[in-house]
């Protein structure tokens, strides 16, 4: 008996009830994120009914470890990201500016997780914690773009009672997903995973009278 | 006696190991790559630098120090032009390349001797030499460049309010045209006569520019409202009566330019009299600098260390 409630009080400190707060990373601020398929979400817009129902379709269990369910596979989305920058020229006379601009590596491969997964950072390498990791690349495509961190100047004349902003519309590929975790073949834990790849990041010059 | 030499060539040997276990490879060339690309940019200030793309076999090599270069130039059959480098930049990517792994830099061109306004320097193929401290020289194929040496000035009755480009969805990922915004600031008609971008392999096919009621998001916006052009030389003026947008197509001349960035000089008419409007080079969107990318436009140099 002593065995069966040391093995239950064991279960239940494995057990996490993790809130369902997403880890967000830039791509989730964007102005718009518009997937090419009509039907596919973005991890945060997943209702409770629809994440119940995607972990209802993980049948399968393990002894121990996680096993994923792929929601959106590769799917094609259209970003407007936020401002990049914004110059104002409240004078009466034009100013002259030199913007600076510069891509982040970082940028260009964004992960998102709820629940019981969590995204970690080690060194410059983004993954998501534990061997969830291997589970979803071994799921879906997933590994940094190769791509460099570029900078470029661009000179204007800003006019008086004008402003200048840059804003970046993009292309990026989003896989996502849910996973749940066993332990004994028990279901101990549960979670959402995104990851954002850039594909492509355009700039958009606008001047408009403040 | 035996004993002791016996210790000695023991210790001896062991020392000997552990100095050839962490001995580096004695680097005996360095292989450097280089894209012939094609650069069109607008410099304003001697201090502005045209970015070259750079890849090197190896990390570890005095060929990627700005102290140990004595001078450098540019050189075509069109001119040879005294340059320098402030700034080599270690991008921190690598990639591999028929089993070597080549690490980016970006080697940082300025022009410090130029201080002229509206001067042109433009030329096939050309060549970036850098002679170091020790004598040697590495020649380094860059591709063709377009620079206009001029200041970026108030402007007069036209002003941009709106610039971005719209680029074909495939992977090559090829520039289709410029939506543009233009302001007219007079209370007449101006008539824009020309939109150079310096390069001569592709152009602004003004002849089957479009005045936009919305703003397109992709290129099959465009296609949908005016389907394919065909590249119309010599095209007549369009006139300009108030703000608007305007979908202007690249006309390309020759396939493989992969494009990302330009000024544009634009000719305009007001009242009879011809002005010009000045835009800096805008970088439209990131560049691609992959080797696996660009492999038809890949040229080796290789250094020899004596």
């Amino acid at each position: 008996m002593k065995k069966v409630i040391i093995f239950s009080l064991m279960m239940l400190l494995l057990v996490q009830f993790g809130s369902m707060a997403i880890q967000a990373e830039e791509y989730q601020n964007y102005q718009e994120v518009v997937f090419e398929d009509d039907n596919a979400n973005l991890l945060k817009d997943f209702s409770d009914k629809d994440y119940d129902g995607y972990l209802k379709k993980i049948t399968k269990k393990r002894f121990i470890g996680w096993k994923i369910g792929v929601v959106n596979e590769n799917a094609v989305v259209e970003f407007v990201s936020e401002t990049k920058l914004k110059i104002y020229n409240n004078g009466f006379s034009t100013i002259k500016h030199n913007i600076t601009l510069e891509t982040e590596e970082e940028t260009k491969f964004q992960l998102s997780a709820s629940g019981g997964i969590k995204v970690s950072l080690e060194g410059s390498e983004k993954k998501f914690k534990g061997s969830v990791d291997a589970d979803i690349k071994a799921s879906v495509s997933y590994s940094s773009v190769k791509t460099q961190t570029e900078k470029y100047e661009f000179e204007i004349i800003v006019d008086p009672l004008t402003y200048v902003k840059i804003i970046t519309r993009g292309q990026g590929i989003i896989n996502n997903g849910v996973a749940k975790y066993y332990f004994f073949w028990l279901n101990t834990k549960d979670g959402g995973w995104e990851t954002f790849t850039l594909t492509t990041e355009y700039y958009e010059i606008i001047k408009e009278r403040i | 006696m035996k004993r002791v030499f016996g210790l000695v060539l023991a210790v001896f040997l062991t020392v000997s190991i552990i100095l050839l276990a962490y001995e580096k490879d004695i680097i005996t060339e360095v292989s450097i790559i280089t894209f012939t690309n094609s650069y069109s940019r607008l410099i304003t200030s001697t201090k502005e630098a045209v970015s070259i793309p750079v890849y090197l076999s190896s990390e570890d090599s005095f060929l990627v120090e700005p102290d140990s270069i004595d001078n450098t130039s540019l050189i075509s059959e069109e001119f040879t032009l005294e340059t320098k480098i402030n700034e080599i930049r270690n991008s921190g990517q690598s990639e591999e390349l028929e089993g070597i792994t080549y690490y980016l830099y970006y080697y940082d061109i300025t022009f410090p001797n130029l201080n002229e306004t509206n001067y042109f320097l433009e030329s096939d193929d050309v060549n970036l030499i850098i002679t170091y401290q020790n004598g040697d020289s590495i020649t380094l194929e860059i591709g063709d460049l377009h620079l206009r040496f001029d200041e970026i000035v108030e402007t007069g009755y036209l002003e941009l309010y709106r610039l971005y480009s719209l680029a074909s969805p495939d992977e090559a990922l090829i520039m289709k045209g410029i939506v543009v915004g233009l302001r007219n600031k007079s209370i007449n008609e101006i008539e824009i006569i020309s939109m150079d971008i310096g390069y001569d392999q592709c152009r602004l096919d003004l002849g089957n520019a479009n005045y936009l009621e919305g703003v397109p998001s992709s290129y099959s916006d465009i296609l949908a409202a005016f389907g394919e052009s065909e590249f119309i030389d010599n095209p007549t003026a369009f006139s300009l009566n108030h703000d608007q947008l305007i979908w202007i197509p690249l006309s390309y001349l020759s396939d493989g330019i992969g494009i990302n960035r330009f000024p544009m000089v634009i000719n305009y008419s007001y009242q009879g009299q011809t002005y010009e409007y000045l835009v800096d080079d805008f970088q439209f969107f990131s560049s691609n600098h992959s080797l696996e990318g660009n492999y038809g436009k890949l040229r080796e140099f290789i250094y020899h260390y004596q």
